[in-house]
């Protein structure tokens, strides 16, 4: 209903058609709700006639509705009679006036003359109809139908003398007053045409004018002052006769209406002025009467409301504001985007690249183009004051952190090398590029270069020197690839992971540094390095035992150092199958104690938090400082990307730390070997709604480019799919295959390039459709940004 | 019974509902609305029960309305029925339920799930125990761990041995037909109402035949619209135990056939009698049987008996009421002979002096025709992710009227 509402209000006319659907539904719930409803489509439908035409069936009453929503849907019905339904709607109409309640049939009558005023064509008919009503028994339907004659009558008066002698006649069967009094008006300002008859009634009405209600007085009086002004000479003792007993009437209305009467026709000498112009002041022409509805309009209140149902103010009632007649600030629109990672990457990366400016000056610039410049740039340097200070006063212990950091940084520049190096290799057999190597060798003659400075200066300098030295390596090596392309591009989409090292290694100081302080422990920074030899070890693992070339390891923080007063928790899905269960999906968490002299005890796995089935790792007895170690847990996502939580204790703390896993679609898969008739079969098998479909827009430098290895790479950065080897031998048709780890279902993803429209039409095939939706989106999506 | 929230309203509000109720001559007729000087009252009529809510404020009725009727539900559902009778038995429970169900004047937890696990529902063995302990509250110890999460309509943990999910798909038709027997108008109301028993999270998938049938539709807040925007598949996780997942119309636009036809031929003659003759047939039934068929016609007020004889079922005549019951049961579809159709028969005694009716009276019909939906709609299929074990999944049909709703005139 507030939708509803709305619409009436803002919508424009074309849109406003939707409402009528659901409203219409409402009316099938209970009475009140039908009777509420009801009233604000007769709202709704008095503005817009059309929304509602052709649902106009709807609106007929049964015979057992309460008499509220008949009249509501008679209402209704009448506002959206026109010419072409009007047969239909009175032919309803004639079965409602049979109807066993009198006062609905009263209504619907006063409805029929209100679709006879509107609609000039079925007037006739109506009259007709409504002429045959009046001879009917019964004594509601005989007056109502009078009562709306005469006003029908009154519109156009011309045509109708025989309606008007017929009802005439009627006066004496006639009992409800209001009736009576219609058709003596009637009588009263026709009386011209009807001369014989008029003071023949006055004769009989003066006889039981003693016993007349009020309203019928009142217009035995009207009809004897015009008869009078009309035929004096029939009538003139008569209307004495009639005047003197209403002289002494007990109402004091009709005793001064009798008055004013008297004073303006017989005792002409009053008041001459005024009876010279008696016969225009009472015979003038009476505009006719608008026959309104009988549901008063609540115009002036907003509908659906408490008041619109009532009709009166109720107590806190709001009127609806009107439109604005200015626009509003456009500045409220604009959403803030706070997104200080990428935009962090970008900036810093294009100081690098573009200018050679000594740390300070660059960090400065970096800190410019942020969002946040001066909170964060004091925050940083709080922090290396804090650095300094630790320098300064503590000399052994901080020589052993500043060691064991700068071994850290080795390791992730060391790393980072081989991310790269994988990268580039791979660029280099989709698009023969032959300087990697000697990019390489640059890459870790910068890191070298680190490893060397092993001077007790602050490492940021050192960082900023290499990066220096780096991007005018960058510099001098551009001009000499032979297709500059494709490492460019390479490292601008997925900056995440093929940052060169050293800068690499600035950027996570400076992360570090920006997201210690605010201690969001939600933020997942995007972290994709590969630390250590037993990760190493785990990629070998997987690359034997999965048999591919290739191992995609993104990781992600659950536990901030800060929050997590030291201890930092991150984790990453080394996708290999998880020991203990099938089912579950393999999650490495790494633990590593940030502290610089406090050894963190026990940490165990307390329990799962959402109903996810979660097994956990081994308790850890001791964590010392600086060390990390890396534990194993299997996580039953089930087949669900809702992330997984739950608690894990230590350092004897009472209060579990809650930490949230994230699980992205393609880790929810593992790799199913299938051969291609294998694959065809379940394709087969897994057609209509399990199959959905996608393609990609690439322009057509890009798809030349786009080969079988290229294209694997892709898939695993998403999903953790298979090649199924092909032997038609197409080289645009490339298909994969996975199935989830929970439930085993499979997922088969089939890739078709379209050369000629440079077009990559993307299929997978799942029971898990909802899964498969999500897939097709990520994988969509690398397409889009790789290419 | 009374309950009040944030302010204490006089007892004396009422008197202006008792007034206006005594206006009305049918209990159905009262407003829904009522202002009275200071406060608003709003009413519904439920099993010959008045719900009244005073409001001091402006608030849209219909969401009063609306809640008044889940009130009633929620009474339904935790006593088996609602009545008068059955709401004095269990004045605590109402009193908890009420105040639980809204706080401070504000609505607050209305699924019956939810609940259910604040307040246990009244049963024999919880009876004697409060006996015996003295403990009179049914509040559990436990907060209800859903109310929290992005599915409050299901409970966590919930644990069957049988996993079954059953799927009542019930139309009622909506129908006039004029003394010509040709059809005035005809929508249907459809449901399906489903009853859930399935361990964990299960993640349930329904598809139709012939979805597109389906074009006016509500949905269980558990329903992922865009799924059924895209696909036209019903992609939800059930709530526990019994809900309503959609429920739909379909309008006077689509061409309806209506399984049954009633003949007939009443007439009201002067001299205090009249003829009355009902044939009742069914048509288009593909096959399937009418079941419970029931017409009811509410005789004009100057009747004043009806002697008639059935070929099936029995009939009966309230001269009270001027109600006329005639309780058929089952049609064979394949009585295609005429002289096996039940009809009713017999005379009318109409009240001398009294005017004839003018008109005649109109029927009601109502019947039930099990295994079949009458718009067409079918469910293709019901599929279930997310949980291991194999589910019992049924599917029922019934087509059905609701009492009233069904009329021909006469």
């Amino acid at each position: 209903m507030a939708v509803a509402q709305l619409y009436y209000y803002v919508a424009p006319q074309s849109e406003i058609q939707i409402v009528a659907k659901s409203l219409l539904r409402l009316l099938r719930h209970h009475r009140e709700i039908q009777t509420i409803i009801l009233k604000s489509i007769v709202f709704i439908a008095d503005k817009h006639k059309q929304i509602f035409e052709p649902y106009l069936k709807s609106f007929y009453v049964h015979s057992n509705d309460s008499s509220l929503v008949k009249r509501y849907k008679l209402e209704i019905l009448t506002t959206l009679a026109n010419a072409s339904n009007i047969s239909t709607i009175l032919r309803e109409f004639q079965t409602y006036v049979l109807s066993s309640d009198k006062d609905f049939a009263a209504h619907t009558i006063h409805a029929i003359g209100r679709c006879a005023s509107t609609i000039s064509d079925v007037t006739e008919a109506c009259l007709n109809g409504l002429v045959a009503l009046m001879s009917k028994k019964d004594e509601t339907i005989v007056a109502e139908s009078v009562v709306v004659i005469k006003k029908l009558l009154q519109i156009n008066p011309s045509q109708y003398n025989e309606i008007i002698k017929h009802i005439v006649r009627m006066v004496d069967k006639v009992t409800v007053p209001i009736a009576r009094a219609s058709i003596l008006w009637l009588i009263g300002e026709y009386s011209d045409r009807i001369s014989k008859l008029a003071p023949d009634v006055l004769r009989k009405m003066a006889k039981s004018f003693v016993d007349e209600e009020t309203i019928v007085k009142h217009q035995i009086l009207n009809l004897a002052a015009k008869l009078y002004v009309v035929n004096a000479k029939q009538t003139h003792l008569l209307v004495q006769y009639v005047f003197n007993l209403a002289k002494y009437d007990t109402n004091y209305d009709t005793r001064d209406k009798a008055r004013l009467l008297r004073a303006l026709l017989i005792q002409t000498d009053k008041c001459p002025t005024l009876s010279k112009h008696a016969k225009k002041i009472l015979l003038a022409s009476k505009p006719a009467p608008i026959l309104e509805s009988i549901i008063r309009d609540h115009d002036q209140y907003t509908l659906g409301t408490l008041s619109f149902v009532i009709g009166q103010k109720a107590v806190g009632y709001k009127d609806l504001p009107d439109f604005p007649l200015e626009p509003p600030d456009p500045s409220v629109r604009n959403v803030e985007i706070v997104t200080p990672l990428p935009s962090q990457n970008v900036s810093s990366r294009k100081s690098s690249t573009t200018t050679r400016i000594t740390s300070r000056e660059k960090k400065k610039s970096v800190n410019d183009e942020n969002f946040y410049s001066d909170e964060e740039e004091e925050e940083e340097e709080e922090e290396e004051e804090e650095e300094e200070e630790e320098t300064s006063t503590e000399g052994p212990d901080t020589d052993n952190e500043e060691e064991e950091d700068e071994e850290d940084e080795k390791e992730k520049t060391t790393q980072n090398d081989n991310d790269t190096n994988e990268y580039e290799q791979l660029d280099a057999q989709s698009t023969n590029n032959i300087e990697p190597e000697e990019e390489e060798k640059d890459e870790s003659s910068g890191s070298s270069e680190e490893e060397e400075s092993e001077q007790e200066e602050e490492e940021e300098d050192d960082d900023e020197e290499s990066e220096s030295d780096e991007s005018a390596d960058d510099e001098k090596l551009t001009p000499n690839q032979s297709s500059i392309v494709a490492k460019p591009s390479s490292t601008l989409t997925v900056s995440d992971y093929t940052i060169p090292a050293t800068e690499k290694s600035l950027l996570e100081m400076d992360l570090e540094a920006f997201l210690g302080a605010p201690s969001t422990s939600t933020n997942v920074q995007v972290a994709p390095v590969k630390n250590n030899i037993f990760d190493d070890l785990h990629g070998l693992e997987s690359l034997t035992s999965t048999s591919s070339n290739l191992v995609y390891t993104k990781q992600y923080d659950c536990l901030n150092r800060i929050t997590g007063q030291g201890l930092q928790i991150q984790y990453r899905f080394p996708r290999t199958p998880f020991q203990q269960s099938s089912n579950m999906v393999h999650v490495e968490l790494i633990f590593t104690n940030t502290t610089t002299n406090k050894d963190i005890h026990s940490i165990k796995f307390y329990k799962s938090k959402s109903n996810i089935n979660i097994q956990g790792f081994n308790q850890i007895d001791l964590l010392p400082s600086g060390v990390s170690i890396v534990t194993s847990i299997g996580i039953d996502f089930n087949d669900k990307t809702q992330p997984a939580s739950f608690d894990i204790l230590y350092d004897n703390n009472l209060i579990p730390t809650s930490l949230t896993i994230l699980c992205h679609v393609g880790e929810l898969i593992e790799q199913k070997f299938l051969n291609d008739q294998q694959f065809n079969q379940n394709l087969a098998r897994l057609r209509g709604m399990n199959e959905i479909m996608d393609s990609v827009n690439v322009d057509e430098v890009q798809i030349s480019k786009l080969n079988f290895n290229t294209i694997q790479t892709k898939i695993l950065q998403c999903a953790n799919m298979i090649s199924v080897p092909s032997t038609s031998g197409d080289s645009t048709l490339f298909r994969f295959s996975g199935q989830t780890i929970s439930s085993k279902s499979l997922v088969l993803l089939t890739i078709q390039l379209n050369m000629t429209q440079s077009k990559v039409h993307l299929t997978i095939n799942s029971d898990q459709i909802v899964l498969a939706t999500m897939l097709l989106k990520e994988i969509k999506q690398t397409f889009q940004s790789i290419l | 019974m009374e309950k009040h929230w944030k302010t204490v309203v006089g007892k004396s509000i009422c008197d202006y509902f008792f007034e206006a109720q005594s206006k009305c001559a049918n209990s159905e007729d009262v407003p829904p609305v009522i202002a009275t000087p200071h406060h608003y009252l709003i009413n519904i009529f439920r099993n010959s029960l008045y719900f009244v809510a005073v409001l001091t404020n402006e608030i849209a009725p219909l969401f009063v309305i609306e809640f008044l009727h889940r009130i009633m539900d929620v009474f339904e559902d935790y006593f088996g029925e609602c009545t008068e009778t059955s709401l004095k038995d269990n004045y605590v429970i109402v009193y908890e339920l009420l105040d639980e169900m809204l706080d401070s004047g504000l609505p607050l937890a209305t699924e019956t799930n939810i609940l259910k696990e604040l307040i246990k529902p009244p049963n024999i063995f919880r009876k004697v125990a409060n006996l015996v302990t003295g403990d009179n509250t049914n509040i559990s110890n436990t907060l209800p761990s859903s109310q929290l999460s992005n599915i409050p309509w299901r409970r966590m943990g919930v644990k069957y041995t049988n996993n079954e999910a059953y799927f009542d798909l019930i139309e009622e038709i909506d129908a006039i037909i004029d003394r010509n027997g040709t059809t005035i108008m005809c929508e249907i109301q459809g449901y399906i109402d489903c009853c859930v028993k399935l361990s964990g999270m299960p993640d349930l998938t329904l598809s139709f035949v012939n979805p597109r049938l389906l074009d006016d539709v509500s949905f269980h807040p558990c329903v992922r619209l865009k799924k059924w925007e895209s696909e036209r598949v019903l992609s939800f996780i059930p709530p526990d135990g019994n809900f309503r997942l959609i429920s739909y119309h379909i309008g006077s636009q689509n061409t309806i056939s209506i399984p049954i036809y009633v003949k007939h031929n009443i007439q009201f003659r002067e001299g205090s009698n009249g003829r009355f003759e009902l044939t009742v047939g069914p048509k288009q039934t593909m096959g399937k049987t009418l079941e419970s068929v029931v017409i009811e016609c509410a005789m004009p007020k100057s009747v004043l008996n009806c002697t008639l004889t059935p070929t099936q079922g029995k009939s009966t005549f309230d001269p009270v009421k001027k109600n006329l019951v005639w309780d058929i049961g089952k049609i064979e579809s394949n009585t295609q002979n005429t002289t096996r159709l039940p009809s009713l028969r017999g005379n009318i005694v109409l009240s001398t002096g009294q005017p004839i009716p003018e008109s005649n009276p109109i029927l009601n019909v109502r019947f039930t025709l099990n295994q079949i939906a009458i718009s067409g709609i079918r469910v293709q299929r019901v599929d279930m992710h997310g949980e291991k074990y194999k589910p019992f999944k049924g599917v029922k049909y019934i087509t059905t009227v609701k009492k009233g709703r069904f009329q021909i005139r006469t």
